[in-house]
């Protein structure tokens, strides 16, 4: 095993969300973790209603869990039949002018140290997301044809999916709802024109109230 | 006695306290293995008193990325499932301590012209520091 050279990340962010209808789903390998098949429709809009069907039918809600970020359903039990969702994905955009990249996966710790303990005891509290890109000339680049600039995203305080992984197999993704908190640009006679957008989890709750936390994939 | 060169360290994790895995691609550790001190100075001391207080403990740990390591795979599953970590640090690959930990930190950063780079901060959870 080595190192895995910094040039090969793999980063994208999302575009507006556009209408998927009958989108086939892949058993994963367990029965009952259903993946979408088509990987380009795999981050689903959690502000729009998502409706999964086993064989054409509708079924309730409370019959699975919904991984927003990897377009995955995960059923109670084994559906038993031909899965297919309606609802939005956003397309997925490579982060093409990024040189540098950071992502700081934090979880609290609360002290529950009480007497008679002779160390601090500790429990895991809240998650949270954090990090930067840094690139060439991003604020006024489209996210892609026709999307918004990534200024633009800050401007109009939108949300997006960034999918982070540090080398180009994919080995491990993360994948966030962000928000941009920062934007900076700099810029010097002799080099080239520079951006840093700092971001934060957003983790925000979609139509059923359950919240969209980040996710991870091996 | 000599010196104690650093190459020869191990920094492990596991979900039992029993089994390790080497987290790969370490190359540097750092371990605050503390003790609070409390002040219990009072009138008519001419010199500070102390008694001890808590125990405490935290690792941090510099990586090598490595997407399909077995100990870096370890951290992240438990860090996803909020379940405690053990964590083991051998200076000279056979000595050490070890402890049940939080991780409440996965720092990942690359450029470039440079390598992935992974950072992690553990933090005492349950019990002490054991000596290995």
């Amino acid at each position: 095993m080595t190192a895995t050279a910094g040039y090969r990340a793999d980063l994208f962010v999302t575009g507006a969300a556009l209408s998927m209808t009958g989108e086939s789903m892949s058993d994963t390998g367990d029965g009952v973790t259903y993946e979408v098949a088509t990987a380009a429709r795999d981050v689903w809009n959690w502000r729009a209603p998502l409706i999964v069907k086993v064989d054409g039918s509708t079924v309730s809600a409370s019959t699975y869990n919904v991984n927003y970020l990897f377009g995955q359903v995960v059923f109670n039990s084994a559906p038993g039949g031909t899965v297919t969702v309606d609802g939005e994905f956003l397309p997925k955009y490579r982060f093409a002018l990024g040189r540098e990249a950071s992502f700081d996966d934090t979880v609290e710790e609360l002290d529950i140290t009480v007497f008679q303990d002779d160390h601090i005891q500790r429990m895991y509290g809240l998650a949270d997301v954090e990090g930067s890109l840094t690139g060439l000339s991003l604020l006024n680049e489209e996210i892609g044809t026709g999307e918004k600039t990534l200024r633009e995203v800050l401007k109009d305080r939108d949300f997006i999916v960034l999918s982070y992984s540090p080398d180009s197999e994919q080995t491990f993704t993360q994948r966030a709802v962000i928000m941009f908190t920062n934007a900076s640009l700099s810029a010097a006679v002799d080099g080239l024109v520079e951006s840093t957008l700092d971001f934060q989890g957003a983790a925000p709750r979609d139509m059923t109230g359950e919240q969209v936390s980040v996710e991870y994939k091996s | 006695m000599t010196a104690q060169a650093g190459f020869p360290g191990k920094i492990e994790v596991g979900t039992n306290g029993s089994t390790y895995d080497d987290i790969g691609g370490a190359n540097d550790v750092s371990f605050d293995d503390t003790m609070e001190e409390l002040d219990a100075t009072e009138f008519g001391d001419s010199n500070v008193q102390r008694i001890y207080g808590l125990g405490d403990a935290e690792f941090s740990v510099t990586a090598n990325f490595q997407g399909s390591d077995a100990g870096q795979g370890v951290i992240r599953t438990a860090k996803a499932a909020r379940d405690n970590i053990f964590v083991r640090y051998l200076p000279d690959g056979t000595n050490g301590w070890s402890a049940e930990c939080l991780c409440t930190s996965i720092s990942t950063s690359q450029s470039v012209d440079d390598k992935v780079v992974i950072e992690y901060t553990f933090v005492l959870a349950n019990g002490s520091v054991s000596v290995e």
